[in-house]
């Protein structure tokens, strides 16, 4: 395997910060970290998840990936090319090899479009293949995620949220994509549902060699889901590696604040005392102080955890922690 | 045994469509005893929610209770006029919601808000309402009350927010609580702040709850008795334990199965339960999951399954068990 497969994508110290207006007229701008100084790499045809609460830069990160918001710092690199520096022609071209399939299968999907059109929009968009291979193409893809071909005419309403969201896998593999970037696409859906989509996000992405990258703030999910994977917090990386490793071994401990969290049904054979709880909320990403961010709601914390940010470092092969704590 | 707190029995509720009545719920019975914490489980659509409602006497437009019966500690709710009900709502039964910051006035201190509670229904002057109030976000273990007390809603954290609902639904120290998906807005580890919060509370005033969810993580977690519902009709019902070992109904397996867990093979699929809720004007005279089951005869088409209790505590409605 080349390089290049081996980190097909491959995110470097990326920063996406946003300038917010200052408190008062003589008070110092403030800044939201979103994300700070993050790094990563998929390899491809691999599943990658990234894991943590609202307010931790998941969703921001994966948004500057797609090109959906401009970065402060770093490098997004995908399969050779700097994709955080295209532009214009080339950057419409690139995006047909990056799709993203969104939360929210109501707010997604064009309540006046019918499906076919949905589902064609892409092709249409990327100019690919004549007027008749798109509509044959539109054909394959609904059958692909289980409707009727007759299924183009109808519209979004008349469909239930699995259903919706199975459009908006279709759409989001209409131009054959090669990285899917998946962000959260069944904590809107009932849980009998949520397994069927599971399904058939893997069956698809073995068939087709997809290379995904998967939020959730569910570890169920992306255990299911994923090979490797990163928790974040507070714009920050706390915990990355397989994700085998990851949930079996847990070194940080928001990590294992998000593993005892978790509602179980294997609560109840649990010890209460094996219970890591993070203490109050996730403070505000504005002005964060120095330090470990896990700090202030850290059971363990310790003088040095409030003065110095702990840096990510190896603790076994593969396994990278940032916690003064753990070895 | 105790008498439960609350009995619902045979309740059947309907809403009144264009096209004619529909039985929102069917023949529901259960019953909450004294301490007890009921799990009502089931997908959007299965009647849980409106279980809840019609407990506390506040149906939507449109929908009315047809038949069967709603006790609180032996009195009648149903049928019971509207100044009764509305002493019992928030004294001795109080209900939390999913989403806290519609549940709070945005233009009221919370403390006020948790006060109107102790006005209304002891009868307190503002003063001694106020005093109570911080009390009663002391007991939700809000860190530095005295200022909380004076902030409004937007002012607080979706976990805080939660809290304050908590305080002021226990504000009266009710008999039964009500939880309609009351950590669903909230992230993780916040969810499990909440379920340590009515855990304790329980523990502390001896209330009965009833956790409505669809998360049998959280049944898992909180309850000791549940109720898988399904298009209306309560399907399976069993103690926690003995309901996650050993679910007899078709449904309640897919619920289980259906959700990946830390440990799940990756390697394996989930089990799914194809096809999806059917609408309720559309179930016929057989099992409303027959369509859905992998199990299905032509009995369970055409036949209604009775609720047999199987073992001791477990009743089970499905022909195949």
């Amino acid at each position: 395997m080349s390089q290049e497969n081996q980190f097909f994508l491959k995110v470097e110290n990326l920063s996406i910060h946003y300038p917010l207006r200052a408190a008062g007229l003589f008070s110092e701008p403030r800044v939201l970290r979103a994300v700070d100084d993050i790094s990563f790499e998929v390899a491809q045809g691999t599943s990658f998840g990234i894991v943590g609460e609202s307010g931790s830069g998941k969703s921001t990160t994966v948004a500057a990936i797609m090109r959906l918001v401009d970065i402060t710092a770093g490098r997004i690199m995908f399969d050779g090319a700097a994709l955080h520096t295209l532009a214009g022609e080339s950057l419409r071209v690139f995006r047909r090899r990056l799709q993203i399939i969104f939360q929210d299968p109501y707010s997604s999907l064009n309540p006046r479009a019918r499906l076919g059109e949905i589902v064609r929009d892409p092709l249409d968009i990327q100019k690919i293949g004549t007027d008749r291979e798109r509509d044959a193409r539109v054909m394959e893809l609904l059958e692909l995620v289980g409707f009727r071909p007759e299924a183009r005419h109808a519209f979004p309403h008349q469909f239930s949220g699995g259903q919706r969201q199975r459009v908006g896998i279709a759409r989001a593999l209409a131009t054959n994509p090669e990285l899917v970037v998946c962000d959260e696409p069944v904590s809107a859906l009932d849980v009998a549902i949520q397994a069927q989509i599971l399904n058939l996000l893997k069956r698809l992405q073995r068939e087709r060699g997809l290379t995904f990258i998967f939020i959730s703030h569910d570890l169920g999910v992306v255990r299911y889901m994923c090979d490797h994977a990163a928790v974040m917090y507070l714009g920050k990386i706390v915990e990355s590696g397989t994700t085998a490793r990851l949930f079996s071994n847990p070194a940080h401990p928001y990590t294992k604040a998000l593993l005892a969290a978790r509602p179980s049904i294997h609560a109840r054979e649990r010890p209460v005392t094996d219970k890591v709880r993070a203490i109050g909320d996730p403070p505000s990403p504005i002005d964060i102080p120095p330090g470990c961010r896990f700090a202030s709601r850290c059971p363990f914390a310790e003088r040095r955890c409030l003065d110095h940010a702990p840096e990510l470092h190896m603790i076994e092969e593969g396994h990278r922690v940032a916690c003064h704590l753990a070895m | 045994m105790s008498p439960p707190v609350l009995a619902v029995t045979d309740l059947n509720v309907e809403f009144a469509s264009r096209s004619g009545p529909v039985r929102v719920l069917r023949d529901l019975s259960f019953n909450v005893a004294p301490g007890e914490t009921l799990a009502l489980v089931g997908e959007s659509g299965c009647g849980k929610s409106m279980t809840a409602l019609a407990i506390i006497g506040l149906p939507p437009p449109r929908v009315r209770i047809v038949s069967g019966s709603i006790t609180l500690d032996g009195q009648e709710l149903v049928g019971a006029n509207a100044r009764t009900l509305s002493d019992v709502r928030g004294d001795r039964i109080s209900m939390i919601f999913q989403d806290p910051m519609t549940a709070l006035n945005p233009v009221f201190p919370v403390g006020e808000q948790i006060a109107e509670v102790l006005r209304a229904h002891r009868g307190l002057t503002r003063c001694q309402a106020m005093d109570r109030a911080l009390d009663a976000l002391k007991a939700v273990e809000i860190p530095d009350a005295e200022h909380r007390l004076r902030q409004y809603p937007h002012e607080l954290s979706g976990g805080m927010r939660q809290r304050v609902m908590i305080a002021m639904a226990v504000a009266c120290e009710p008999r039964l609580l009500i939880a309609d998906e009351p950590t669903t807005a909230l992230d993780v580890t916040v969810q499990a702040q909440v379920f340590d919060l009515l855990r304790d509370l329980r523990r502390r005033t001896g209330m009965s709850l009833i956790l409505i969810t669809h998360d049998m993580g959280a049944v898992a977690e909180l309850a000791d008795s549940a109720v898988v519902m399904y298009a209306g009709r309560a399907v399976e019902s069993a103690p926690v334990d003995e309901l996650l070992h050993s679910p007899r109904h078709p449904y309640t397996r897919g619920l289980i199965g259906c959700i990946p867990d830390i440990d799940t093979d990756a390697t394996v699929a989930l089990t799914e339960i194809p096809g999806m809720v059917p609408a309720l004007s559309d179930i016929g005279p057989g099992c409303a999951f027959a369509d859905r089951c992998t199990l299905a005869r032509d009995e369970c088409r055409t036949r209604l399954p009775p609720t047999i209790e199987r073992d001791r505590g477990h009743a089970v409605a499905c022909w195949n068990v």
